[in-house]
């Protein structure tokens, strides 16, 4: 029964978990806009994408 | 988007005829910047600036000179405006490398010291732009001592690295982007950036694996499969121009294990020369796949029963006792010498070749 109920614990854990997994990935970028705009400054949203190295290959080997 | 170089392959025909290929992707992917590596030179500076232009590559470098004219070969910096942030993007390149292509050991190119260049160059973008951002093609340990140096850059990528590597972080005022190598992955870094002062706050940095799970654009992979078809004619042609029509179907090379067996002490001379080193060049160069090398580092490439460098492959790399003195099968049947050895030599020790090929000289190199 104590074991049941421990495993239940762990149930609830895991869920919180994956909820937030799920939640933070939207909310977080939101809280930093707020967090650098309380900062001051003129603050822009940019995405740099990047690679290097690709030493002619056009697709990976295998 | 930005790359940090190398994106050109190895010095050979075949991987040429890819890079070609890759650069008129890349024109069509519209990166921004692209860092000058090395292996940009591997075939040749008129080859690159031909890329360059016909495929309108922003490629951009500080401190790689024409040596007689002291001049850069390549923009300094680019500035390119991205949501209203006015971004200079600059390049160097390491001087540990030397710079040579796969037909010429010299291109008269001076690579200078990259910290002097940045010091000098990156007060002068910073009156220029709000943000600079280096794409270094100095490797790891370099890009970080480099950024300690010098002060004023906001955004670094890093090149020269033969690994993936994960980890962005922050290296004085900078925010270091680590590698996403060989074309298996691109980084991904959602950024905030103040206008007034370009400082950087990075929310979400990603290496995103380039595997099956990212759907092929129907457009790039139909470019890819007929590029694919291009190249197997591509080699196809350039095997003609070597075929395999000399000598007999009925005759044999048996390997230099076999001429062991009763010739130690010649094997051992052959062991000691540079004919047992000759796959060895090639291979390093990654020209191993080239017919027009394979005829002089191999043995019987254009002998029936010679060298194959399709499956099965066979033992016949470098040269060989057979490829002076012909088929083994026939020496072993009736103990003579199938061929006049020194006939030989001049077939691949040619005027372009090796031009400063002279037999007495050449003959106490393998002496046995």
């Amino acid at each position: 029964m104590t074991e049941a109920k421990g495993l239940k614990e762990v149930w609830r854990t895991l869920a919180v978990l994956v909820a937030l997994a799920v939640v933070l990935p939207a909310i977080i970028p939101g809280l930093l806009n707020e967090g650098v705009a309380a900062k001051g400054g003129d603050w822009k949203s940019v995405t740099v994408l990047y690679t290097t190295d690709i030493k002619g290959k056009i697709e990976p080997c295998g | 988007m930005l790359d940090g170089g190398d994106l050109f392959g190895r010095p050979n025909a075949n991987d040429r005829e890819q890079t070609r290929f890759l650069c008129s992707a890349t024109g069509d992917l519209g990166f921004d910047a692209i860092g000058l590596g090395e292996k940009e030179l591997n075939y040749g500076l008129p080859f690159l600036m031909e890329m360059i232009e016909k495929y309108d590559l922003p490629y951009v470098n500080a401190n790689v000179r024409d040596t007689k004219t002291g001049e850069l070969i390549l923009p300094e910096y680019l500035v390119v405006e991205k949501a209203g942030i006015k971004f200079g993007i600059t390049s160097v390149l390491t001087q540990a490398q030397k710079l040579k292509s796969m037909t010429d050991d010299d291109l008269g190119l001076e690579v200078q010291a990259a910290l002097p260049v940045l010091r000098e160059l990156i007060p002068r973008m910073r009156e220029e732009v709000d943000s600079v951002v280096l794409v270094g093609h100095l490797g790891e340990g370099s890009t970080e001592t480099a950024l300690k140096d010098v002060v004023g850059v906001d955004i670094a990528v890093m090149g020269h690295t033969f690994r993936n590597i994960k980890t962005e972080r922050v290296v004085g005022d900078c925010a270091l982007f680590s590698s996403a190598h060989e074309g298996r992955y691109i980084g991904r870094a959602d950024l905030f950036i103040d206008a007034t002062d370009g400082s950087v706050q990075a929310i979400q940095v990603e290496s995103i694996d380039l595997d099956d799970k990212i759907e092929n654009d129907p457009d790039m992979l139909e470019r890819v499969n007929g590029f694919k078809e291009e190249m197997v004619a591509f080699n196809e042609a350039k095997r003609s121009k070597y075929p395999r029509s000399l000598g007999s179907e009925k005759e044999s090379y048996l390997g230099d294990r076999s001429c062991k067996k009763c010739h130690e002490d010649l094997w051992a001379s052959y062991a000691e020369s540079q004919h047992m080193r000759a796959f060895r060049t090639i291979r390093l160069k990654g020209q191993n796949t080239e017919p027009e090398c394979l005829v002089c580092h191999t043995t019987g490439y254009r002998f029936m029963n010679g060298y194959e460098d399709e499956r099965p492959y066979n033992d016949l790399i470098n040269v060989q006792c057979e490829a002076c003195h012909g088929y083994g099968s026939e020496h072993a049947r009736d103990g003579k010498w199938a061929a006049q050895a020194k006939d030989s030599c001049v077939v691949c020790h040619d005027q372009e070749n090796s031009p400063e090929f002279d037999y007495a000289t050449y003959w106490e190199k393998i002496k046995h």
